[in-house]
């Protein structure tokens, strides 16, 4: 077997061809001075329908007005329910005040305290320094909004998720009990009317219902507010030139605590029972109430009674 | 650009075998005999700092050759300033000013792979083709002195709308970091007790002490602070103190004939034509 001798001369040489190889291979990589930081946290408002354990979003939307504390400029507000909250750079914290329109003429104003840690770098002598904004955290005690979510810890120019979600619900569970008082029509008198002089209840002071002429075959809803304290409301009804002159309702309900994803807790009555009184005269055993027995907006009557 | 490196690894590990087998003074040794302690310095940090004025960087390292392993401890320091040039034309053109230091050791074992390919026979404390693992600990002191940016935009599209630009300083005292290293390399004998060698680092694992507000820019003895991964060359210039004698056995005749059936020889012929 040949071998050429001239390899092994060369042997030394190519360890050193090798290293030099090394050498030009060992160049510093090069940066890029594209970065995707940015002070400017996203933050989408939503407004939901929060009744009876669900929840759904609303399409119309609180008009709305964004100011930073240590600045006098205002935030555009004009790319539908998303906004951007630019993070003062020379500070840990920046404060929002966010002012709503939730009627009419009417403005709700919210702080927002966002709490975040800024992480500087030198990218590269020739791109320059570059600052991100990382673990954002909301000290949400000034607020009245329902939840303020940080869907995204970091602030990114080209982020998909947004980096706050706030959320506000517009609640259809109430403290109103509709309670509906029906005139049955009778074939002995055919063209008979009631006066009701007032309607008022045991819980304020306030008439429900004051002077109102109805017919039989017609009937009325009063909407009787009812408290935590309580567990049962009177609704009394005066009438004029009727007998028995008086009627009252001694109504049992419920109250239990619910709440749903993003919204804040909810007290929701339900009506239990109900008992009709006349006066004089005697009281009548509670009476099962078959209507929709939660009180939600939705619901026309949750109880009837019938006062003939 | 790795097959480029892997192409050159290949390369280099051939001809070095080649050596091995030309330069056949051998002695038989123990497993881990001690047989030689190598110190030396890195050639590209002296390069570095003659090189760049802002730049202050050293290196050194020791190797305590036993039998085909060897115990190397590393240390190192560095200085550098950079600031902003005049002709930065980028999205984040602002004025800046940065000062880094920082030291570093490192610590390890390699192996010196050339070992089996001589069996019983073999010259450990001479050249050698090694893989190792390094543990690492650095510290850092650096500060960085920057303009502030606001992304919103005025009617005239510049930035700063809302926030004014305001000047910050970032700094860290004593930021420690430590990170792990798998390394290889060769170690070749220019002249009786001289070697020139280099190390082919992935630097991985990189972790900071806490939650640093600057990363720095340079870690020394690690790279760019920012990457969680490096993977970095070294040169050294190694004086070896032999701790025996070499014992010469006769000069064989062309002793790489006995590597004529050897696959490498073979694909060193190959590459060679």
């Amino acid at each position: 077997m040949e071998h050429n001798a001239f390899l092994y001369k060369k042997s030394r040489l190519g360890v050193l061809i090798a290293l030099i190889f090394f050498g030009l291979s060992a160049c510093e990589e090069e940066s890029d001075c594209i970065t995707d930081s940015t002070n400017v946290a996203s933050v989408e408002f939503t407004k939901l329908i929060s009744n009876e354990g669900s929840n759904s979003e609303e399409d119309a939307l609180d008009s709305t007005i964004v100011l930073a504390e240590g600045s006098v400029a205002r935030l555009p507000t004009d790319r539908g329910n998303q906004t951007g909250l630019p993070l003062n750079p020379a500070s840990n914290t920046s404060t929002f005040y966010v002012f709503r329109q939730t009627e009419e003429g009417i403005f709700t104003g919210d702080t927002i305290v966002l709490n975040y840690r800024r992480e500087q770098t030198l990218i590269s002598p020739e791109c320059g320094p570059d600052q991100q904004f990382t673990d954002i955290s909301v000290d949400t005690a000034l607020t009245t909004f329902d939840s303020v979510l940080v869907r995204n810890p970091e602030v990114s120019r080209f982020g998909e998720t947004v980096n706050l979600r706030i959320f506000t619900c517009r609640y259809e569970m109430t403290n109103i009990l509709r309670l509906q008082f029906d005139y049955p029509e009778v074939e002995e008198e055919p063209n008979d009317t009631l006066f009701i002089r007032r309607i008022y209840s045991s819980i304020g002071k306030e008439n429900l219902l004051q002077d109102t002429l109805i017919e039989q075959g017609e009937d009325i809803i009063v909407e009787v507010p009812v408290t935590l304290s309580d567990e049962q409301v009177q609704v009394f009804l005066e009438t004029e030139g009727a007998t028995p002159e008086t009627y009252d309702v001694l109504a049992y309900y419920q109250r239990d605590t619910f709440q749903v994803a993003k919204c804040l807790p909810q007290d929701r009555y339900r009506i239990d029972s109900l008992r009709l009184g006349e006066n004089p005269g005697r009281l009548e055993e509670p009476t099962e109430v078959e209507e929709s027995t939660v009180f939600n907006i939705n619901n026309a009557v949750n109880a009837t009674v019938s006062i003939r | 650009m790795r097959q480029f490196l892997f192409g050159n690894l290949l390369t280099g590990l051939i001809s070095l075998n080649v050596v091995f087998a030309q330069d056949a003074d051998t002695v038989v040794i123990g497993r881990f005999d001690p047989l030689a302690l190598r110190v030396g310095f890195s050639l590209n940090n002296v390069l570095r700092t003659i090189a760049r004025p802002n730049d202050t960087f050293y290196g050194f390292q020791a190797d305590l050759v036993l039998g085909r392993y060897m115990l190397v401890a590393e240390y190192g320091s560095g200085e550098l300033t950079r600031n902003n040039l005049p002709e930065s034309v980028d999205i984040v053109n602002n004025p800046y000013s940065y000062q880094g230091q920082g030291s570093y050791f490192r610590i390890g074992p390699d192996v010196n792979l050339l070992i089996n390919q001589a069996k019983t026979s073999f010259r450990a404390d001479a050249d050698g083709i090694f893989f190792g693992l390094r543990f690492a600990r650095g510290q850092v002191t650096d500060r960085m002195t920057l303009q502030t940016r606001d992304d919103i935009l005025d009617v005239d599209g510049n930035n700063n709308a809302f926030w004014p630009e305001q000047t910050i300083t970032a700094q860290n005292d004593n930021l420690g970091v430590i990170w792990f290293e798998m390394t290889a390399g060769m170690k070749v004998q220019l002249y009786r007790n001289i070697f020139l060698g280099y190390n082919l680092r992935f630097k991985l694992a990189r972790n900071f002490f806490g939650n640093p507000a600057l990363i720095p820019y340079e870690v020394p003895g690690y790279g760019f602070g920012q990457s969680n991964e490096q993977f970095r060359f070294d040169y050294y210039l190694f004086y070896q103190i032999p701790f025996r004698k070499q014992e010469r056995q006769p000069r064989r005749e062309l002793p790489f004939l006995h590597l004529a059936d050897n696959e490498l020889f073979y694909v060193a012929e190959v590459i060679r034509r």
